[in-house]
């Protein structure tokens, strides 16, 4: 018969406060869900912070937080748990939404078009008012921990058809909306994170922006805050600007010569030296 | 004079109307020398007498000499035709008139060899002279005595060589076409070129055609001069290759040409150029040509380097070839390109003439050596011209006021790219201050404004020396004023936060201009020189600004923010032109009243000055029907509540800018209105049977098969081929996957379609051999349509479209995705009505925002139209190339696009509109329901 027997260890509360600077009242907003228990949905392009905030989040609420990064093979089994075969016996081994669920962490799937169409089965139910998660292959009903939440992030840009949200599955979260911040924040989470003054944070934005001029011309993304912070860790590490940018930020936009021509001009043109 | 009357007098009896045109060629000329009348008749007469058309050239020929050239000349030409007329009339024609311009433009020594030439050509036979010279004439119109001369000589050698007589005739139609398509300024040599290959074989001139449209005519002198030599090298040692050489047809002549170009043409970099622009400033701003259409300007030639720009393009030279290597010709370009976007950026062409003229009053300012108000002036200047063109027609030396203005602004824009763009500045500026000083060591440029703009438009820290030392204490004083105004602490132009604006140029240009004037100018220097064609470029590279370019791109809204302007000061309020004008340009041509309101407490803002406490608007304008004013003068009245209702804004392609105008179409989401009626049953009564049949065809499209999916975690069987690896991996050790099933799932059809319908006017003809109209066809093949579609269960829309005007383009919806098909539905199609024009480019983009939103495997986006797109202001090109952008754009959101054209003969241009593979062509109406049907059938098959 199967052993009943968990081996992951408790997910642990954060020690250290992950930074996140606010941009608008969304903090507000996600202490409230959370108090009555609504799941989340973060929307916003990649690379704006909606990982950071969840983390954020967890912090300030004191709760564990268990993060699953989806992609097409993730099958709602790599979610719930599965029988493992152990010395010639089979284990049930829970899996990350099992185990959250059981201890009321927060769990927060990433990227949640990714993943294959059965998970959203799965969280269905722990999306709604029942709060109760199904394991069918033990025939086991375990209802949520008071202090579990689930929140889900989605990127709206590569809005193929074949990977759009079900109606029936957005309509279970509460959304929040995240865009790259303003200018000026922009540039103070740039500078806080890759640890560079001020005025170079600045210009990084500022590229960023105008990068964001020419999507059109075969760009699907603009340049993202990550890159911009990753851009300044280089620099912070003695790597000049102008390599900086183009390492950071220029290269992974793009695979396209003529459009790296023109990122090449406008970095030379931007910093000096 | 009386002796011209009488002449002509006496010719009016031999031919009136040739009276008349030689008395019109001999007004436009001086004073005829005594004589020549006479002989001019004697001699037309006597033409005449040959042949008509002879004695009409000789009467001209005469006429355009008589005032013009010395004795000499006229009595070479005498003789020259007399000699002719004796072996022909048509020979003394030819002679008679291309002798005149060669005598008129060129010296003796080139008549003597035209002559030379012209008994060679003869030689060869009278059907040499016609084409060959003809082209002589237009060189030697033009005023390039050189290549004319280079060209006779090129006439000289083909026609004395032995060749055949279909050679030579080749000669007579490729020599001409290729002189005329060399570039004038490199025309000369490379016509000598072509001598020097043709004297050795004709072939090989026929090659070196061929090459030079192939990237030998990029080729400098010198470099064409290496490249013929080794072709003709190759050529010696073995014919067959040389002549491919030369035409560029092997790789290593390639490969030399290659190394050897340094030239780089516009089109090269002219999208590298735009989409860097476009990135930094983020406007839509097109890189084009200098020379095409908007021509040369002072007197450049057009493949000097120059550049200037307008509101939305940035002009740069056709060619570049300044520096002896590519690289640095590209970097070039880069470099003017840049420069002029720091014009762009920085708002030089929102240049606004009153503020300017208050900013001058404000400091005292005054202008003209007479000190004269602005004020006063206002009354006098003119009122036609964009705002600079006013400002500098102040000056009595418009040209002084010109150079000093663009020096200022281009120290300006300098200051404020240093600031953004420091890595800019760093690589462009030096470029700039080598050629300015390589204009002073070689005594190009202007004296006196070269000097300040090395140092003020390019803020070099040397200065260019001058000869006289009250010179050049002006100078600095002039320079210190400038960086005095530019980096004023904290305020800019009329006490505004921010950077100084153009405005603050033109006070410089006053003061500047004023301390000029007082002085002597120095070097006897000639103001007017540089009003004249000629005088080469003024500043490094050619950069100058061209107010008239700007206004002429913008001179509707220019001239409809002037009657605001007015309007609004009649009744008290004051706002400026270029505030205004720049709402109306952003806007696309619509202002709210908000707009209006935001210029007017700008300005009031500027005079008080900010301040901070204050929030209560400094002018009280509940009192001005802000809204008539607009309707008054109209313009469409944006409304900002308007957006996100019924009505939204698409973007137009223009082909002629090649880019987007943003938010320029305006686009009405309407539901059609319904008609109770039984044209749908009725229509489906009618088809029965086609009915029967397509019900059969698209039940065979419903999809039944099951596909299988192996290696499943989990599912309905084991897949036994897992489970002997899995029984192994056991045996061996090894963890087993735990991939054992199979899995069914039922394959989906997940098709959505929206079919869209033009009702334009024309739809209301009728169907040819009916008596049905075009439309009642398509409403009947669209009834047919909803039926199949419910057989085979794809999600489906109905829209029409129609309009006038790029604010009126109307979408009607008649059925949405998500509603069933039902009386709604039936009332709709029978309401469906022609309308009005078709704008296709916006309805598309609309409908492909409808179908994007529609969650399905499959989009497809079928358009049903009978004819072209045709709307106010979009016809043509222009309305084909938007319609295929937006056709492009759906396709780029993965929807597959289909357009089906009715009632028209096929048309090549319809390949262009929707693509070769995206469109069917129903010649005959009546097959519309039936082909339809197919076309969906076929296109959706799994």
């Amino acid at each position: 018969m199967a052993n009943d027997k968990r081996i992951e260890p408790v997910a642990a509360v954060m020690e250290a406060e992950p930074y996140y600077l606010s941009t608008g009242n969304e903090i507000k907003t996600f202490e409230a869900a959370y108090d009555a228990r609504l799941p989340l949905m973060l929307k916003g392009p990649t690379g704006c912070g909606k990982t950071r905030f969840v983390e954020h989040m967890a912090y300030r609420l004191k709760r564990p937080l268990i993060s699953v990064a989806c992609h097409e093979d993730l099958f709602a089994s790599d979610l719930v748990g599965r029988y493992l075969l152990k010395n010639d016996e089979t284990v049930w081994v829970d899996g990350p939404l099992t185990r959250a669920v059981r201890e009321g962490a927060i769990l927060y799937l990433d990227e949640v078009v990714e993943a294959r169409k059965d998970t959203t089965v799965v969280i269905h139910p722990l999306s709604d008012n029942r709060r109760v998660l199904f394991i069918d292959k033990k025939g086991e009903t375990i209802p949520a921990h008071p202090d579990f939440i689930l929140v889900i992030s989605y990127n709206p840009g590569y809005q193929s058809v074949l990977k759009d949200l079900k109606q029936s599955t957005r309509q279970r979260f509460v959304s929040l909306m995240f865009q790259y911040p303003e200018a000026e924040k922009e540039a103070e989470i740039v500078s806080h994170e890759g640890e560079i003054d001020r005025e170079t944070a600045l210009r990084l934005v500022d590229l960023a922006n105008r990068i964001r001029n020419i999507r059109e011309h075969g760009l699907t993304e603009g340049a993202s805050t990550r890159l911009l912070i990753y851009a300044a860790q280089l620099i912070n590490r003695g790597v000049p600007v102008q390599e900086a940018c183009r390492t950071a930020v220029c290269l992974p936009l793009t695979d396209d010569e003529r459009l790296q021509e023109t990122l090449d001009e406008l970095i030379g043109d931007m910093f000096d030296g | 004079m009386d002796e011209v009357r009488l002449a002509l007098e006496r010719l009016a009896t031999a031919d009136p109307e040739l009276a008349e045109e030689v008395g019109n060629i001999l007004a436009s000329q001086g004073p005829v020398p005594a004589g020549r009348m006479d002989l001019l008749v004697e001699e037309t007469i006597w033409g005449l007498s040959q042949e008509t058309a002879f004695g009409v050239a000789l009467a001209r020929g005469y006429a355009r000499l008589a005032g013009l050239c010395p004795d000499e000349k006229f009595q070479y030409y005498r003789q020259k035709t007399r000699e002719s007329g004796l072996l022909g009339a048509t020979i003394g024609r030819m002679m008679a008139q291309h002798l005149v311009p060669v005598l008129v433009h060129g010296d003796d020594g080139l008549a003597r060899t035209f002559s030379d030439v012209f008994d060679t050509m003869y030689r060869m036979g009278t059907y040499t002279l016609k084409g060959p010279l003809k082209e002589l004439t237009v060189l030697m119109r033009s005023g390039d005595g050189a290549s004319g001369a280079a060209y006779l000589d090129l006439l000289k050698s083909a026609f004395s060589l032995n060749i055949s007589y279909n050679q030579s005739l080749h000669f007579v139609y490729t020599l001409p076409t290729a002189v005329a398509a060399f570039a004038p300024v490199k025309r000369a040599w490379q016509i000598a070129a072509l001598t020097r290959i043709v004297r050795i074989d004709p072939l090989l001139a026929e090659a070196f055609l061929q090459g030079k449209d192939r990237g030998l005519d990029l080729l400098s002198r010198e470099s064409l001069q290496i490249f013929v030599d080794a072709a003709l090298e190759k050529f010696t040692r073995a014919p067959e290759q040389g002549i491919k050489f030369m035409a560029l047809d092997s790789s290593t002549a390639l490969d030399l040409c290659r190394e050897l170009q340094v030239a780089v043409p516009l089109e090269q970099v002219q999208q590298t150029l735009a989409r860097y622009v476009r990135a930094r400033t983020g406007l839509s701003v097109a890189v084009q040509p200098a020379a095409t259409g908007k021509g040369v300007s002072y007197g450049l030639l057009p493949d000097a380097p120059m550049g200037f720009s307008d509101t939305r393009t940035i002009y740069l030279s056709g060619e570049m070839g300044c520096f002896p290597s590519q690289s640095e010709n590209r970097a070039l370009y880069m470099a003017l390109a840049k420069l002029e976007a720091g014009l762009l950026e920085f708002g030089t062409h929102d240049f606004d003439f009153e503020r300017a003229l208050d900013m001058c009053s404000g400091r005292g300012l005054y202008i003209g050596p007479d000190p004269v108000l602005p004020s006063s002036v206002d009354q006098k200047e003119v009122e036609k011209g964009s705002d600079l063109e006013r400002f500098f027609s102040l000056f009595p030396d418009r040209a002084r006021a010109a150079g000093l203005f663009t020096i200022f602004e281009h120290g300006r824009v300098r200051q404020l790219l240093a600031e953004q763009y420091p890595g800019l500045i760093k690589k462009v500026l030096p470029l700039f201050r080598t050629e300015s000083r390589r204009m002073w060591q070689a005594g190009e440029g202007d004296p006196v404004l070269l000097p300040l703009y090395h140092s003020i438009a390019l803020g070099a820290g040397e200065r260019l020396a001058l000869h006289s030392p009250t010179h050049a204490s002006r100078m600095l004083k002039i320079q210190n004023c400038f960086e005095g105004e530019i980096n004023r602490p904290g305020k800019g132009d009329l006490g505004i936060d921010g950077p100084a604006g153009p405005e603050s140029s033109a006070r410089l240009t006053v003061m500047a201009y004023n301390m000029l004037e007082r002085a002597p100018a120095e070097g006897g220097h000639d103001w007017e020189a540089l009003n004249q064609a000629g005088a080469g470029p003024l500043f490094p590279f050619g950069r100058h600004l061209r107010p008239d370019l700007v206004y002429n791109s913008f001179a509707v809204y220019d001239e409809l923010s002037r009657k605001i302007v007015e309007a609004l000061r009649e009744q008290g309020a004051k706002a400026y032109k270029s505030d205004v004008r720049q709402r109306l340009v952003n806007n696309s041509g619509c202002l709210s009243p908000e707009d209006l309101q935001d210029a007017i407490l700008k300005i009031s803002l500027d005079e008080d000055g900010p301040d901070p406490d204050e929030n209560q608007p400094v002018v009280d304008l509940s009192g001005i029907d802000l809204e008539g004013l607009l309707r008054d003068n109209g313009i469409e009245i944006l409304d900002c509540g308007d957006v996100t209702g019924d009505a939204c804004r698409h973007p137009e392609w223009d082909c002629n800018v090649g880019d987007y105008l943003e938010d320029y179409v305006r686009v009405t989401d309407n539901r059609i209105q319904g008609c109770e009626g039984d044209f749908y049953t009725r229509t489906l009564e009618r088809h029965a049977g086609l009915v029967k049949r397509m019900r059969y065809a698209f039940e065979l499209l419903r999809p039944e098969g099951l596909s299988i999916l192996r290696q499943w975690v989990e599912g309905d069987q084991f897949d036994y081929r897992a489970l002997l690896d899995f029984a192994l991996d056991r045996k061996a050790g090894i963890m087993p996957s735990d991939r054992l099933y199979i899995k069914r799932i039922k394959q989906q059809r997940d098709v959505a379609v929206l079919v869209l319908v033009d009702l334009s006017r024309s739809t209301a003809n009728q169907a040819s051999g009916s008596d049905e109209t075009v439309l009642d066809v398509e409403k009947a093949a669209i009834v047919l349509l909803c039926e199949a579609l419910g057989v085979v269960g794809d999600k489906f829309a109905l829209a029409g479209f129609s309009g006038t005007g790029r604010f009126g383009v109307e979408y009607f919806r008649i059925k949405d995705f998500d509603e069933p098909v039902g009386p709604e539905t039936y009332a709709n199609i029978n309401g469906m009505l022609a309308r009005r024009s078709t704008r296709m480019g916006a309805a598309i983009r609309h409908a492909t925002r409808q179908l994007e939103q529609v969650a399905a495997r499959v989009r497809l986006l079928m358009v049903i139209g009978d004819g072209f797109p045709n709307d106010v202001g979009y016809k043509q090109a222009y309305a084909i190339a938007d319609t295929r952008k937006a056709i492009l754009e759906a396709m780029s959101k993965n929807i597959v696009f289909k357009g089906i054209s009715v009632n028209m003969a096929g048309d090549p241009k319809l390949d262009e509109l929707y693509g070769n593979l995206n469109h069917n062509v129903i010649t005959d109406i009546a097959e519309l329901p039936d082909k339809l049907l197919r076309i969906y059938g076929s296109m959706t098959k799994i």
